[in-house]
């Protein structure tokens, strides 16, 4: 079942007189539940890619069709809106408010999104914690928690409104072997509990429960490498 | 109990400490100031009129030279007529501790102890009970030091003089104080002196209208009939005064200390908003990540809006609760001061709800207001813009400039330049904060130095050193030989009081006529219309406020002016520009000769050229000439240097002054605070690039000139731009400022004295709050420092 359909999509940035294509006439499409690595060398395109599937930044040209929404065509506050229903992301420095404790940067985007009714908002976000096996710390501010811990809570906190599509930006680009292993962990569990999962990195090492591998450099996916089959060329 | 957004808002103020007191701080002092002028304009307003009405002051007054009783009685029996009672006014004279003469308005009233009409009330001691004794207005103990049972020599005109006890003082709330007129005010009873002496003097019949008391017109009616009726019964009316219902004679005073402190309290709070603006676009700038994270997780720009205007409104209300409290304070404090400057005492001092709905209103809706196009702004950014905000950028479009200036200076003042011109819009916020504070300051200073400068104009432009009145006119002849002996100029004038008749049969209120010979090169008058006097043809010139008073006079009119009951017609052939002077006009003396039947070669104004500018010099001149009249037998009733009349005009500008004074200091206090708080948020927000600065070799001194740099180019790029705005701002509040006090323009000038400090002030605050943020700056490691976000 289609998903994702990325049709014809380009980026370009001006600086100057200079106009720099960071993707050129990509072309994509990721089915429901599938664990999608976009790989690829600093500067080849797979973070623009990653922004644009996410509504934070437009396309110059091409279609972003997600569960049947061309998000191109959404205006900031629909893209917000969208955003809330329907992805999480998590960043590679895990962004978490500073000022808010661990539970309470779950709830956050549940306020914001308000798809439950806010009594429900601590239990769901517990149910969260507890899943990542970070419940203990729900009561922490960010500043005391190690990196895994961190991200750990923002894969929580992406997760808060049960979005479909869980977008993960380098996601243990910041943290040691021994974190890496725990979020990969994490990822993996997500995806077979039904999540579609994008997940960028540069890395060698990622969670080997993949659907496929998507490389890219230069603005270009050059293959799909879908797990246990051959690779396909694009 | 509280959502999440909310407690976000409320950790943020308390995690962010100095940048939360920095921001209330700028709400707190512009509640402030609203609350201290709402509060002090409010009680002065109402406490002067209270304090004026308090005294039961006249409807109107008729002058007779002879009263009876019975007619006095039988007129009180008028229905319109509420209540009636009659002063008589005389000027004598105590000698001072230095020989000199101070003069006293000296109050004859029907019962000292209970007067009906213009009412004071016993301050000190014991209302007088026998003969030879006086008590004098309060203020006057500001002139010279006078106590309860000192023993005074008061002399009466026709060289009378006799010792008076001071019994006590009163508190006369309906006067101008005396320190400001520069004469003593006394109250005696009628008892206390021979009727032979008083009947030489007209008397004052006060009247108070039993209906309808601020009814101009039905005063006037009441007026005019009272004056029928008493024509009527054989007494002749000399003149009336019909008082404006209600207004006090400082209300001109009052009015214009009114307009700068609502001008001035406009423009603090103009200057706050711009702070608060300042400060709310350095604090958006810095939650610029937190709000893209926010909006990544499905919060709309409306929600994050709505976070940090309650973060506003959660400062707003505390600047209330902690500015109100302080500027109602304030306020009352400048009110009581205000209030004891002009003699009037404050009955209520309760705040009424319209100026704390003021207080809260401008409190609540002008932060807010001011931080909604920076909130908007920075929560409808993009999301992609916002992640990649790394705190270092680029500057784009200056290189011209720059590289005209980069072959001017080094590197590092290169760099420091840039920096201040790095964002452009914080540096327009900063610049402008700045330079309205400047601006106020400078203006407060060019109209202390324009009213001092103007005052100085004016009397140096008047010849005459000393002006003596006799109580008679005296020849010409016997002055020339009592002054041969003096090395002085001189010319004999008379100065008297009219009115005009008024089609009603009423006379207008009295107004000071001087006659003048046509050619006087000791009194010459600023024509403004018309010309001046041409003699033996009954013209006469007035001056602007009298014309004020009487608005329908126009070059050409005739005008019936009656002089001690005498009336002729004239014609108003000019008008003439004075200044520090009370309503007035003048003729030739040959014509006030001719009307008051009186020789031409006589007068009883003396004016003197001293021929020295020493004021010592110019003192002992007055104390001889006093004294050769003394021996000559010609009474003096009143004598006043320009020296001594100028410190009268000077006193009256003191409360004016003293307002300007705590003005500038609001100013020096904001507009540095604003200066501090803009250098700190900059550097607070490149600590990150200062970082890079640091790892790339730049040593920790160059840092802090740098900075140090960029405060000075900020500070002194403001103080041209107040400069600038200063130069309407003092000429359009120094203008209708004088125009409301003196009826008159100003000479503006500018204060060299406040340009030159407001530039050290800016450099030295600059310094001083650029060192703070450059050592915090200094202190973090290189590392920190570039971890920074």
């Amino acid at each position: 079942m289609k998903y994702i359909e990325l049709k014809n999509l380009k980026k370009d940035y001006k600086t100057g007189n200079n106009v720099f294509s960071a993707l050129k006439d990509v072309n994509l499409t990721l089915n429901k539940g599938t664990f999608t690595i976009i790989k690829g060398a600093s500067g080849s395109g797979k973070s623009t890619l990653l922004n644009l599937v996410s509504g934070i930044d437009t396309p110059t040209s091409g279609e972003i069709i997600i569960n049947g929404t061309a998000i191109q065509k959404l205006n900031g506050e629909q893209l917000a809106k969208w955003r809330g229903a329907e992805i999480g992301i998590v960043f590679q420095f895990f962004q978490l408010m500073p000022t808010l404790t661990v539970l309470e940067n779950v709830i956050l985007p549940m306020e914001f999104v308000k798809k439950m009714p806010r009594s429900q908002h601590k239990e769901r976000a517990m149910i969260l914690l507890n899943k990542l096996n970070i419940a203990a710390l729900a009561n922490k501010y960010p500043h005391t928690l190690s990196g895994g811990e961190k991200q750990r809570v923002a894969i929580a906190r992406a997760l808060a409104n049960e979005p479909n599509l869980l977008i993960a930006d380098e996601p243990t680009g910041n943290l040691d072997s021994a974190n890496k292993a725990i979020i990969h962990e994490t990822f993996k569990q997500l995806n077979l509990d039904g999540k579609t999962i994008l997940y960028v990195t540069h890395e060698q090492e990622f969670p080997d429960t993949y659907t496929q591998v998507v490389n890219i450099a230069d603005g270009i996916l050059t293959n799909i490498v879908k797990k246990e089959m051959e690779v396909q060329h694009v | 109990m509280f959502n999440t957004g909310t407690k976000k808002v409320i950790r943020d103020l308390l995690q962010e400490k100095r940048r939360t007191l920095t921001v209330l701080l700028a709400m707190i002092i512009g509640v402030f100031a609203v609350a201290m002028m709402s509060t002090s304009k409010s009680l002065l307003d109402n406490n002067l009129t209270e304090n004026f009405l308090r005294t039961n002051p006249a409807s109107f007054s008729l002058f007779v030279n002879n009263t009876d009783k019975s007619i006095l009685n039988e007129i009180q029996s008028n229905k319109e007529i509420e209540q009636v009672t009659t002063r008589q006014s005389i000027w004598i004279r105590t000698k001072k501790n230095d020989g000199t003469f101070l003069p006293i308005l000296l109050y004859i009233v029907d019962d000292v102890q209970n007067p009906l009409i213009s009412t004071y009330r016993l301050d000190e001691g014991a209302f007088p009970l026998a003969k030879n004794e006086i008590v004098f207005e309060r203020t006057g103990k500001k002139l010279e030091h006078f106590y309860v049972g000192q023993l005074l020599e008061l002399h009466f005109p026709g060289f009378s003089k006799e010792n008076y006890t001071v019994t006590g003082f009163t508190h006369d709330a309906g006067i101008a104080p005396s320190w400001m007129e520069g004469y003593l005010y006394g109250y005696i009873s009628a008892s206390s002196l021979p009727d032979e002496f008083l009947a030489k003097f007209p008397t004052e019949i006060k009247f108070t209208v039993a209906d309808d008391k601020f009814d101009l017109r039905h005063i006037e009616g009441v007026a005019k009939e009272t004056k029928a009726q008493l024509e009527q019964k054989g007494v002749k009316v000399i003149n009336s005064e019909i008082h404006e219902p209600g207004v006090h004679m400082h209300q001109k005073q009052m009015n214009a200390l009114m307009f700068l402190i609502l001008n001035f309290g406009i423009l603090a709070l103009f200057l706050s908003c711009f702070l608060i603006i300042n400060m709310i676009s350095a604090i958006m700038a810095k939650e610029i990540k937190q709000i893209a994270i926010m909006k990544s997780t499905g919060a709309s720009s409306f929600q994050i809006a709505r976070i940090y205007i309650s973060t506003i409104l959660i400062l707003a209300v505390s600047s209330i609760l902690i500015g109100t409290p302080l500027g109602i304070m304030a306020g009352k404090a400048f009110a009581t001061f205000n209030a004891s400057m002009l003699n009037f005492e404050l009955f209520n001092i309760s705040i009424e709800p319209m100026v704390l709905l003021i207080i809260v209103l401008t409190g609540i809706c002008l932060p807010v207001i001011m931080s909604v196009f920076p909130i908007l702004k920075s929560s409808r950014v993009s999301v992609q813009k916002a992640l990649n905000d790394t705190g270092v950028e680029n500057v784009e479009g200056q290189n011209h400039f720059f590289s005209v200036i980069g072959r001017l200076f080094s590197g590092s003042f290169l760099l420091a330049l840039k920096n201040a011109f790095r964002r452009k819009t914080r540096l327009a916020l900063t610049v402008i904060s700045l330079s309205i504070g400047g601006a106020i300051f400078i203006t407060a200073f060019n109209i202390r130095q324009s009213t001092n400068s103007t005052i100085d104009s004016v009397f140096d432009k008047q010849p005459q050193d000393i002006l003596f009145s006799f109580s008679q006119p005296c020849d010409e002849s016997r002055i020339d030989s009592v002054l041969q002996s003096f090395s002085i100029e001189y010319e004999l004038g008379f100065k008297a009081e009219g009115n005009f008749v008024q089609t009603n049969g009423l006379t207008s209120n009295a107004f000071t006529i001087t006659a003048i010979d046509e050619s006087s090169k000791l009194i010459a008058p600023v024509i403004t219309q018309g010309r001046w006097v041409q003699g033996g043809k009954n013209e006469l010139v007035v001056n602007q406020i009298l014309l004020k008073d009487n608005a329908s006079l126009k070059i050409g009119d005739m005008v019936n002016l009656s002089i001690k009951s005498k009336t002729e017609e004239y014609t108003l052939v000019g008008v003439c520009k004075e200044m520090f002077t009370p309503a007035g006009l003048f003729m030739g003396k040959s014509d006030f000769a001719r009307h008051n039947d009186i020789s031409p070669n006589s007068g009883n104004l003396l004016m003197v050229d001293a021929l020295t500018e020493k004021q010592k010099e110019i003192a002992a001149i007055s104390v001889g000439v006093e004294e050769a009249f003394k021996l000559d037998h010609i009474n003096i009733v009143n004598s006043i240097t320009k020296d001594a009349y100028k410190t009268a005009v000077v006193e009256h500008l003191l409360i004016i002054m003293a307002m300007l004074l705590s003005m500038t200091m609001l100013v020096v206090i904001v507009g540095g605070m604003g200066m501090a708080t803009s250098i700190n948020i900059n550097v607070s927000e490149r600590i990150r690039e200062l970082g890079i600065l640091r790892a790339i070799g730049i040593l920790k001194k160059n840092i802090r000139a740098m900075v140090m740099t960029e405060a000075i180019t900020m500070a002194i790029l403001s103080w041209v731009v107040a400069i600038i705005l200063a130069y309407p701002l003092s000429y359009f509040l120094g203008n209708q400022f004088f125009t409301i006090f003196f009826e008159s323009s100003m000479t503006v000038s500018f204060s060299s004295v406040g340009i030159s400090l407001w530039l050290v002030l800016g450099i030295f605050i600059g310094v001083i709050s650029s060192i703070m943020p450059a050592n915090r700056v200094i202190k973090r490691q290189v590392v920190e420092a570039l971890s920074y976000e």
